[in-house]
């Protein structure tokens, strides 16, 4: 037994509080203010008025807390932030702040960080720049923080380390076989469907599931994964794009899990009707003429018609069908099918359409004259908001991409070609993402490290690198997905 | 403890719970929540003995979790184990809790501190819900994924899903050959990629000059800083350029936007959200199914999705969710009409599901929930037996017989009046003896019709055997003045019950016809009626009275005055009733009779007499210029 498991902590119950809604708003109000404290302890010295404003601020907020509760316990429990043991749901407006303090935690080895009843604004204003204060280069940072704390004398104020969390051994690759899986079901599904057997829709159920658990645990990596274009079997790899991208989306929006399982599958069988469509449609250079666009543009209700002949319907979500009718419908109710009746397109049809189109675009196809870079089809994409996308769901699509979305290829001011990684957790630093280098600066090709652009020369101040330009890596024969893959045999190695 | 697979579980020795205390409690909480769970699959979640088992099982993990953070127990097909010790084993597969959780998969299952009486509540509630489910919907953990407990942690590791889908794609594999297939590297069952690392570090790549033009390389120290970070807060989007980009080419147009959601479009958001939410998927299914309807063209293809449609109805119904199976015929008429002539095989194909979507399965489907304890929505089910029409009547009259509450009875009641009154045969034959309480309502129902078309339906009651009912049906025909009351009140004379026969017989109507009076008189001529009650004699002879035909004067005369040689109760009787008879007769004549028989014969029917020509003068004074 550890210590940990030992002690004794008689912990008072949070669940009295009889309106979940109140304790879920006052734990998202803790949480803003800590994180405005914490962000504002980073750049400035404590007597800062702007510092002191806002430590007050949040000192008043935990008062208020622990007036009703004996101590304002923040912890992390696997995907989950608590407080005091009760879950702080996420939602769009909060995703960012829950998301960054999750980060800070974690990258400080801390599993709770506990108000007790009895703290002090003094012990606030002390602990603020100690928990801000970040030294990459040193060991551990629990264990510095925890000696600051005793140093300066903080004892309402307690910190739990996370249990050892082995880093998965390696979960790129267990992300990668998730993804390679999704695409052999969906084959698979596909295959059953035109044999008239049922789908194993709950096997589907469990995948959507497992897709979930990943893109909590390794975001970046699956953003990386969709830039895996097999050209092949276009219409398979492409529905595992979409959905992967879909259920990021539909998380960042603030669906809850029954419902991003749900859009998941959506996404899953948007393109099912393309099985009625002949290849040689699908697959043709030039323009299709009339008829053959005819024949193209009945997928949708194809694929919802195949949905609702499914024996196992009652188990598929509805939504599933409205996603295969109406992905193509635009935000102004143009597009195909007409409908005769219904005058609404459904929520998931709505993020399926942004998805569906950008990976589309993104594509290098034999009728497709030009291939966007990711950074590209977001641009012509905002072009079109209102009239071919619901302008919010954009909008929050082109935050989860970020300006230059993981897996573009980007040119730095240091002339080294990189390849965007992974987002900064800050959204302040939109354009300062993580960048894996592929070239020197001569242009030689390089297995190089990921940087991080929010980087800055410590002498001059000044960031070392910033991205000059997105590159369309098709120009370049880059295959950008190369680079993700690389990861699962690196870590093997 | 063995080793465990999942990479992200908790390590270290707080895990390593090789601690004999520890593998106890967990021993007796585990034997807990297995009673529990049994009590849980035989009893409402409600009962006394469930709730003391979950209060019992709460009590243990508090005394638990006063010691420890957290329960991490095993999971093996029939066992769990904790501190590497099996602490519950069961191996009847049927009800097995490990088994139940090993078999989709769970390797781990960790119970935290904070977890409570309502958590642990739900947790069982899940159990016994997901364990009552049939086949593949049984998925504990699918289930428990999507119940996301805050204090109960679960693992089941990816290997379980992706054996899964292998094994599937086995099954499917030796017949694939209408889709090209996978690449080999993505059909490696080991669902790896190898990537060829060399070739990231071998060859240069020159930038295209166009590229080249987008921006100046080489910034002293690589460094920017003009660039701005993000777009200013409130500053309309422009786009983000390098300052010395030669073309004035965004950088990114993404990062001209704004990167986050205004309050306002936070809200609208969640509205969306929140309507997605409140879609009725019954109502949803059916206009898209309709909306795929109008979009094929296929006969045969509409044919499948209107047999979907049907099964759909027939589930609404089978599930009690009466609105959806109205909506659902709704639907398939609309559709009808939408198609008209124009499309007159998807119009056939309409009529042919609509015929079975109102014909005999949906009444059997009806039937079949009725017969269950499952709760009724009462107001749906008679909306819906109005779209069925008249043919779901004697389903109204068997719920109205059957039901207690006075206002669902109210409403069946309203229902069958409404449907009955066009077809007032249909309606009388839903009463009988074994719904006393309806055949009641509907005596009344139909004596209110207009007209004689109600009343006539009453005749069905001469058959029944209930004395309530047909004394009702008499009262009922008394009250109604036409000649149709009076001819089904001539039939209940005949009827088995004396009572019913005088209560008839007093109700009757005086007639005109001649027939039919001396018809009765032949009756009453007969020795067989003299051997009816006194009652009786007197109900029929009085109804002859009101007659006030001759031949009834005539023959209630010559009854009065009839003699027999030795003294007969059965001749007193008849002259009695003949007293009887004349007084309802009441006109000068048959005063007359009445006075003579004051002085004759029998001091009954002296008695009697006077005692109606007393009424008779009371009724009509001699001065009045009435007929005495």
């Amino acid at each position: 037994m550890t210590d940990q498991d030992k002690e004794i902590v008689p912990q008072g119950r949070t669940t009295e509080m009889d309106d979940l809604k109140v304790f879920t708003r006052s734990a998202v109000q803790l949480l803003t203010r800590f994180y405005i404290v914490e962000k504002i302890a980073k750049i400035h010295d404590p007597k800062n008025d702007a510092f002191q404003e806002q430590g007050r601020l949040l000192f008043d907020s935990l008062q208020g807390f622990l007036e009703k509760e004996e101590e304002a316990a923040f912890r992390i429990r696997h995907r989950s932030f608590l407080l005091n043991g009760i879950r702080v749901k996420s939602t769009i407006g909060n995703y960012s702040i829950i998301k960054s303090v999750m980060e800070e935690f974690r990258s400080r080895e801390i599993e709770a960080l506990t108000f007790k009843k009895g703290l002090t604004l003094e012990e606030l204003y002390r602990f603020a720049p100690m928990f801000a204060r970040r030294d990459k280069k040193q060991g551990s940072t629990y264990a510095r923080l925890q000696a600051d704390l005793d140093g300066a004398d903080i004892t309402h104020i307690i910190l739990e380390k996370a249990s050892a969390l082995k880093t998965p051994a390696n979960l790129d690759r267990s992300t990668a076989r998730m993804f390679f899986l999704s695409i052999v079901h969906l084959k698979d599904s596909f295959n059953r469907n035109q044999r008239n057997e049922g789908i194993k829709i709950h096997t589907t159920r469990r995948l959507m599931q497992s897709i979930y658990n990943h893109i909590v645990d390794n975001e970046a990596f699956i953003h990386g994964l969709t830039n895996i274009k097999n050209h092949d079997e276009y219409t398979l790899n492409h529905s595992v794009n979409v959905c992967l991208l879909a259920t990021a989306l539909g998380r960042r929006l603030g669906l809850n899990r029954g419902e991003l399982v749900d859009l998941g599958i959506a996404a899953f069988f948007h393109d099912l009707g393309k099985l009625e469509t002949p290849l040689e449609i699908l697959n043709k250079p030039d323009k299709l003429d009339d008829k053959e666009r005819e024949i193209m543009e009945q997928h949708p209700f194809k694929g919802a018609e195949k949905l609702v002949l499914l024996k196992e319907a009652r188990r598929l979500p509805l939504r599933a069908i409205h996603v295969a009718m109406e992905h193509h419908i635009k935000e102004d109710l143009t597009g195909y099918p007409k409908y005769y009746k219904k005058e609404d397109v459904n929520l998931f049809s709505k993020i399926v359409k942004v998805v569906d189109f950008f990976d589309a675009i993104t594509t290098k196809r034999v009728y497709r004259k030009k291939v966007y870079t990711r950074a590209e089809a977001l641009a012509l994409m905002l072009e079109q908001s209102g009239t071919e996308f619901n302008p919010l769901i954009l909008k929050a699509f082109v935050n989860l991409m970020g300006a230059f979305p993981i897996g573009s290829l980007v040119a730095l001011s240091s002339a080294e070609l990189g390849i965007v990684f992974d987002l900064n957790p800050d959204p302040k630093l939109l354009l300062r993402p993580f960048v894996k280098l592929i070239t020197d600066k001569e242009g030689n090709k390089i297995d190089g490290e990921v940087v991080d652009l929010a980087e800055k020369d410590p002498k001059t101040g000044r960031f070392l690198r910033t991205i000059g330009t997105a590159l369309n890596p098709y120009d370049y024969g880059i295959e950008v997905s190369d680079y993700f893959l690389a990861r699962t045999q690196a870590a093997e190695v | 403890m063995s080793q465990l697979p999942n990479s992200q579980l908790p390590d270290g020795e707080d895990i390593l719970l090789a601690d004999k205390q520890v593998a106890a409690k967990a021993k007796d909480i585990l034997h807990c929540m297995g009673n529990a769970v049994s009590a849980m699959k035989i009893f409402p979640s409600d009962h006394a003995t469930v709730r003391n088992f979950v209060d019992t099982l709460t009590q243990k993990f508090e005394d638990y979790f006063r010691t420890y953070q957290r329960l991490q127990v095993g999971v093996e097909e029939y066992s769990f184990t904790c501190a590497g010790q099996v602490v519950y084993t069961d191996e009847m597969t049927i009800k097995s809790l490990p088994f139940f959780f090993f078999k989709d998969g769970t390797q781990t299952l960790i119970f935290f501190r904070g977890l409570d009486r309502r958590e642990i509540q739900a947790f069982l509630e899940l159990i016994k819900t997901v364990a009552q489910k049939p086949g593949a919907d049984n998925d504990i953990v699918a289930a428990l994924w999507e119940s996301d407990f805050s204090n109960i942690h679960y693992h089941a590791p990816d290997e379980f899903v992706e054996n899964r889908i292998l094994s599937e794609k086995k099954e499917t594999q030796a017949d694939e050959r209408d889709l090209p297939e996978l690449p080999s590297d993505l059909a490696h069952e080991t669902l790896e990629v190898k990537v060829d690392l060399a070739k990231f570090s071998e060859g240069r790549i020159e930038l295209k000059p166009e590229d080249l033009g987008k921006f100046r390389w080489g910034l002293p120290d690589g460094t920017d800083p003009e660039v701005p970070e993000t777009p200013r807060e409130g500053a309309a989007p422009q786009p983000v350029t390098t300052p010395d980009a030669s073309s004035g080419t965004a950088i990114s147009p993404a990062a001209s936007l704004d990167p986050n959601l205004s309050e306002r479009e936070l809200e609208q958001l969640e509205t969306m959200i929140r309507i997605n939410r409140q879609i009725q998927p019954e109502e949803e299914f059916l206009d898209l199914t309709a909306e795929v309807l109008c979009l094929e063209e296929d006969p045969s293809i509409c044919a499948a999705s209107l047999d979907v449609l049907v099964d759909f109805h027939l589930g609404q119904i089978a599930q009690g969710n009466f609105s959806a199976a109205m909506a659902a015929i709704r639907k398939a008429s609309e559709l009808k009409s939408h198609f008209g002539a124009e499309a007159k095989l998807k119009t056939e194909l309409l009529d042919f599901a609509l015929n079975k979507m109102t014909g005999p399965r949906t009444m059997e489907a009806i039937v079949s929930l009725l017969g269950t304890s499952a709760p009724v929505n009462w107001a749906a089910l008679l909306d819906f037996f109005r779209i069925l029409g008249p043919q779901t009547l004697p389903t109204a009259a068997g719920l109205y017989e059957s039901r207690s509450d006075p206002d669902i009875r109210s409403r069946i009641l309203a229902f069958i009046e409404e449907t009955g009154s066009h077809n007032p045969a249909l309606l009388a034959s839903l009463a009988n003896d074994a719904r006393p309480a309806l055949s009641l309502e509907i005596i009344g129902i139909l004596t209110r019709m207009p007209g004689d078309k109600g009343i006539l339906q009453l005749s069905s009651f001469l058959m029944l055997k209930d004395r309530t009912l047909k004394l009702e049906v008499i009262h009922a025909l008394g009250r109604s003045p036409g000649e149709a009351a009076n001819r089904i009140l001539m039939g209940f004379l005949n009827d088995p019950d004396e009572d019913l026969r005088i209560q008839a017989a007093m109700k009757l109507n005086p007639i005109e016809e001649r027939s039919r009076i001396v018809h009765i008189i032949q009756e009453a001529s007969s020795p067989s009626f003299r051997k009816k009650s006194l009652k009786e004699k007197q109900a029929i002879l009085t109804f002859l009275g009101r007659t006030r035909s001759e031949e009834a004067l005539a023959f209630l005369v010559a009854t009065l005055k009839k003699r027999t040689l030795l003294p007969s109760r059965r001749n007193l009787e008849m002259r009695l009733a003949a007293v009887a008879g004349l007084e309802s007769l009441g006109t000068g004549e048959a005063a007359e009779a009445l006075e003579e028989a004051t002085r004759g014969r029998g001091r009954k029917v002296r008695e009697a007499a006077s005692g109606a020509l007393a009424r008779l003068h009371v009724a009509n004074p001699p001065d009045s210029k009435g007929e005495t």
